[in-house]
């Protein structure tokens, strides 16, 4: 394991060198911790989605986690959240480290290491015993978003006789590893901010969430061709292969949770000014029925990827010298394929005993863009928190 | 026990007109100012969202074991979700550093004495419960 940026070092020292200055006021460590066992398997065919192939494995999605929270005052906690997991794709880590301040009764400020908070469920996709999918909707959940940030985010709450309204705010950078559609970038990012109100009314909610970042990629494998396209003077296709400007989503999530069924959803949209990485639109609508402890699922998700800016055309004589410079363009060109992908989840969920529960879906993903994909998963889970 | 959640939940629905949200008592102990909670509030406090009852006095809920058959009916009745809808929730709120869930107390009487020794504290008993007189019902609202 390893912590991943210098500020979350020195917020790590400070945090807890702060607790130990206290430690006669402070309470005693409180541990904690969730852990999933997640297998599947494509079926029907030898395509590959995600990271399941035709047989079942379980390094895709299985994880472990640990935190620890300390009540250092009434009013401040310090949090820290360790999580393993064999998924090359996802860092082992720190995920949280933060001190939790509660100047009012309503407010809430937390400092340091956080979890983003982009949509519903954003800050608990490896807490698997949180909701009632094997994996949140890939088509809404698998967009370029990065699971924490160094920063501060606030929370102000206002509960009346009828209804509560929660609003908070966040600003903060990210400099780490993401994935997104099967790459991985290295974003940094700056000026991360957002703000997500969410109103609840007996058993309706509804969260409007808006987040932005200036984002920058420095990609070592277009870095040579930018060089050349530099060399022979075509500026705005340069500009077009930079990575570098805002990233902008906007969510609407709207849920209705009755005793022993509910009706959840989201819409989001992700727009940016890249020319290489797709915008586009998703949702998904998912409803369930609780009867005893087993709880029956369905869910349709749809996502379309559009590219709203296309990479200019070269403007250079097709000569022996300019071909080979002329064709690594043009490749990168046609690579940026739109696509529309949809999918049906249908699962059950087994609360078999408190703080456990055992998971199964099948998944109907068809994707339509210059190829067509149909495939289905099956995927078993056991969810454990502690 | 989720059997018996239901048919609570069920006769609170069907009944409603004549025994009028009464199978729960949301307690606290005596103010100097008089105040009752609604439904949406008590919700909201037992899904970790306090508010101040006095300028000093913050609620602070506390809740009895799973074992306890009151407690469905109070997730039935008041919350208005499931034992392992509620467990989710809580997973959610706590591994993203949000709130935890209130402590839990083994018996009725145990819970009662907590109220009486800690102001700002509610809890839920049945209806019709003999209280002591330093602790009063605010909710459901009269």
């Amino acid at each position: 394991m390893t912590i991943k940026t210098n500020l979350s070092q020195y917020l790590a020292v400070y945090a807890f060198s702060f607790i130990l200055c206290f430690k006669v006021t402070a309470q005693q460590p409180e541990f904690s911790g969730f852990s999933r066992l997640v297998t599947g398997a494509t079926i029907g065919d030898n395509t590959k989605y995600e990271a399941h192939h035709d047989d079942f494995t379980f390094n895709a999605d299985s994880l472990i986690g640990l935190q620890v929270d300390i009540d250092i005052f009434s009013n401040l906690t310090a949090t820290a959240q360790l999580l393993d997991t064999l998924n090359k794709h996802k860092n082992s880590g720190l995920e949280w480290l933060c001190l939790n301040y509660t100047p009012t009764t309503s407010t809430n400020i937390k400092l340091g290491q956080l979890r983003t908070s982009f949509f519903t469920y954003s800050d608990v996709l490896d807490v698997g015993y949180a909701y009632h999918w094997i994996k949140p909707p890939e088509e809404v959940y698998a967009s370029f978003y990065f699971s924490h940030f160094d920063g501060v985010s606030i929370q102000h709450n206002i509960v009346s006789k009828l209804f509560t309204i929660k609003v908070s705010g966040f600003y903060g950078k990210f400099k780490d590893k993401v994935s997104f559609n099967q790459l991985i970038f290295e974003p940094n990012v700056k000026n991360f901010t957002g703000l997500a109100l969410t109103t609840e009314f007996n058993a309706l909610h509804l969260r409007a969430a808006y987040s932005q970042g200036n984002v920058s990629i420095h990609d070592e494998d277009l870095a040579p061709l930018i060089t050349s396209i530099q060399q022979v003077n075509q500026p705005i296709s340069v500009n077009a292969l930079l990575l570098d400007g805002k990233m902008q989503y906007y969510q609407i999530g709207l849920s209705y949770d009755a005793f022993d069924y509910f009706i959840k959803s989201e819409w989001i949209n992700l727009k940016h000014n890249f020319h290489l990485l797709s915008e586009g639109e998703s949702f998904y609508i998912s409803g369930g029925y609780q009867y005893e402890d087993y709880t029956l699922h369905l869910t349709f998700a749809d996502r379309n990827d559009e590219y709203n800016k296309y990479l200019p055309i070269l403007t250079l004589p097709e000569t022996p010298y300019f071909i080979p410079l002329i064709q690594g363009y043009n490749a990168i060109r046609t690579s940026l394929t739109e696509g529309e992908q949809n999918s049906w989840t249908l699962g059950i969920r087994w609360d078999f005993k408190p703080g456990l529960a055992l998971k199964s879906e099948i998944k109907r993903i068809d994707y339509r863009s210059n190829i067509q994909i149909n495939t289905s998963v099956v995927a078993f889970a056991l969810e454990w928190v502690f | 026990m989720k059997s018996l959640t239901k048919v609570v939940l069920f006769f609170s629905f069907a009944i409603t007109s004549v025994f009028p949200q009464d199978h729960i008592w949301v307690i606290t102990q005596k103010l100097d100012k008089d105040f009752t909670l609604s439904k949406q509030q008590v919700r909201q406090i037992y899904l970790g969202i306090n508010i101040d009852f006095t300028d000093e006095v913050t609620s602070s809920a506390i809740t009895l074991s799973r074992k306890n058959q009151v407690r469905s009916q109070f997730n039935a009745q008041v919350i208005g979700l499931t034992e392992s809808r509620i467990q989710s929730y809580w997973a959610h709120m706590r591994f993203s550093s949000r709130n935890k869930p209130p402590k839990e107390y083994d018996s009725v009487s145990s819970l009662l004495e907590h109220i009486k020794t800690t102001k700002g504290s509610i809890g839920y008993v049945p209806a019709q419960t003999v209280l002591p007189e330093s602790i009063v019902v605010i909710y459901p609202e009269n």
